[in-house]
């Protein structure tokens, strides 16, 4: 499969990467783990953006979304 | 008009006056298939005999006592994740090549209980993410239009049958936009229900808080009929509503008058820029809609990356948990691509789960505060026309954000209606989304916008699509 992707840098190295996929019980190929390290920037940046910082973060309104709490019909 | 090409309407309509035979119907999909499908590759499994023994079994039963519902004959097709009893259930992996379900999926067992007639197994990424891949048990689904182009996926064959003529309606899946993006690209109506309304029992999960079991077919019409049958409590799912299902085809055609539209205009005119074409449907979207007497407002959320990211990292670890033990077991049996996603799930940490469920807390508060002051919003169903199928990027998932992902995180429903055709002739969406559980009033918005315009009368043009082949 050919790759053009262009890198988006990370602070993180290779040798980090081969960790967080070792520790997940994964046994990859050095090409294999390049790849991957190619594609961790996008991880990173998308990482940061889940923790913008937002009014009243210590709420219970921003607690996990686990379920909907959707409104019952008939009910108030 | 030939019988493989009618909706599902035209062809309930015909059969109930006994126009039109059930079997006769069958037989022209079936021969639609057997002469495009070598090209196509929207079927896994054609299931022949079941075809012919429902359609056979359908038209006695209207014969005796008439159509039990508007999907009584009408030949569909099932998303290959989605459980059929006795018939092989492989979600496009080696893992499950000897998957045999002892029993339907609830979806599954709703269609058959309103009469439809099972044409076959339908293309799909494997286990629903990841394509377009060439190293999985069977070949990519090609997109009618131009078969040298991708159909979206990941309900990539229902996607490429429907247009074909080869079903009438079918069944897709939607973690992050697989039902849309077919849509999108292959000219047809999608609907993403609201989550939980329809039930997931006996559907391989691709991310759970993420999932959803809806409709798509030619027009909106056929999907609000399909919806009508398939929307319901089912204690075999824990996500299911327990609600009254409305009548979806009471205000179906009762026009855009008085609707509130809100535009959501940075998403596709900013955040993620959009093809000439998409952006020319979209302006006329709102011209149609403006000249029908509904009430155009602009609407702003936050940018489309911060949906993206939220659902990024969500759906990478709910998917990674699913499919760790087969992922740790037997790694070689999964594709490429679909890898890919799995190792994701390396690099997402507890924190990173945790802060993404909190942030789609909030931006499902900021969207329904939109949506408490319009009745739909609209933006782009997908950025572009469909690409060559050999060019999708392999990091398609990750640098650029999708139009659909937003609503799968705040569960409200959301339907991508065609909006015309770029400069390859392909198709381009318009996307519209309403508060949860209101699909009759995005049914109302998108049928009204069809009825508007004329895209819902061209069809690909199936010889075009031999001779490419």
């Amino acid at each position: 499969m050919s790759h053009t992707t262009p890198t988006v840098s990370t602070a993180v190295s290779k040798e980090e990467i081969a960790v967080f996929i070792k520790r997940a019980g994964f046994t990859l190929s050095q090409p294999e783990i390049d790849a991957y390290y190619e594609a961790y920037g996008y991880i990173e940046q998308m990482a940061a953006l889940i923790r913008a910082p937002a009014p009243n973060r210590m709420s219970y309104m921003v607690e996990p979304a686990h379920m909907f709490s959707f409104p019952v019909e008939g009910t108030k | 008009m030939s019988k493989d090409m009618l909706t599902i309407a035209e062809a309930s309509g015909l059969i109930a006056a006994g126009k039109l035979s059930p079997v006769e119907l069958t037989e022209a999909c079936l021969a639609r298939v057997e002469t495009h499908d070598h090209a196509i590759h929207a079927f896994v499994t054609v299931t022949k005999e079941r075809a012919l023994a429902d359609a056979k079994r359908a038209e006695a039963e209207i014969k005796a006592s008439g159509p039990k519902s508007p999907l009584h004959g009408i030949p569909i097709g099932l998303k290959d994740i989605i459980d059929t009893k006795g018939i092989l259930t492989a979600c496009q992996s080696f893992h499950n090549l000897n998957n045999i379900p002892g029993s339907d999926a609830t979806c599954a067992e709703a269609l058959a209980k309103a009469g439809t007639v099972l044409m076959g197994k339908l293309t799909t990424h494997e286990f629903a993410d990841g394509g377009p891949s060439f190293d999985n048990p069977w070949p990519p689904s090609r997109n009618p239009w131009n078969t040298a182009h991708f159909t979206a996926g990941s309900s990539s064959g229902t996607g490429a049958a429907i247009p074909a003529g080869m079903i009438l309606g079918g069944l897709g899946t939607d973690t992050g936009g697989s039902i849309r993006g077919p849509a999108a690209l292959c000219g047809i109506v999608g609907i993403k229900p609201t989550y939980g309304l329809v039930s997931r029992a006996g559907v391989a999960p691709a991310a759970y808080s993420l999932d959803h079991i809806g409709p798509m077919a030619w027009t909106t019409e056929d999907c609000a009929l399909m919806l009508q049958a398939l929307a319901g409590y089912d204690p075999k799912d824990p996500a299911s509503a327990n609600r009254p299902v409305p009548d979806y085809l009471a205000s179906l055609k009762t026009g855009a008058k008085g609707l509130r539209i809100g535009v959501l205009r940075r998403w596709h005119e900013e955040d993620r820029k959009v093809a000439p074409a998409v952006q020319a449907g979209i302006d006329n979207a709102i011209k149609v809609y403006e000249s029908l007497g509904a009430e155009i407002q602009e609407v702003n959320v936050s940018s489309l990356k911060h949906y993206a990211a939220a659902g990024f990292f969500i759906s990478t670890a709910e998917r990674a948990a699913a499919y760790e033990a087969m992922m740790l077991d037997s790694p070689e049996k999964f594709g490429a691509r679909y890898r890919d996603r799995l190792i994701f799930g390396s690099f997402v940490t507890s924190m990173d789960y945790v802060q993404a469920m909190r942030r789609r807390r909030e931006l499902l508060a900021e969207m329904s505060g939109i949506l408490a002051g319009v009745d739909v919003v609209l933006t782009a169903g997908n950025p572009d026309e469909a690409p060559l199928i050999d060019k999708v990027p392999r990091w398609d998932n990750l640098d650029k954000p999708n139009f659909t992902m937003p609503f799968n995180l705040t569960g409200m429903p959301a339907i991508c209606v065609p909006s015309g055709f770029g400069p390859q002739a392909l198709p381009v969406s318009i996307q519209l989304a309403a508060k949860p559980f209101d699909e009759a009033t995005l049914f109302r918005a998108a049928h009204a916008f069809e009825e508007a315009t004329s895209f819902r009368d061209v069809r690909p043009v199936l010889a075009a699509v031999q001779a490419a082949a």
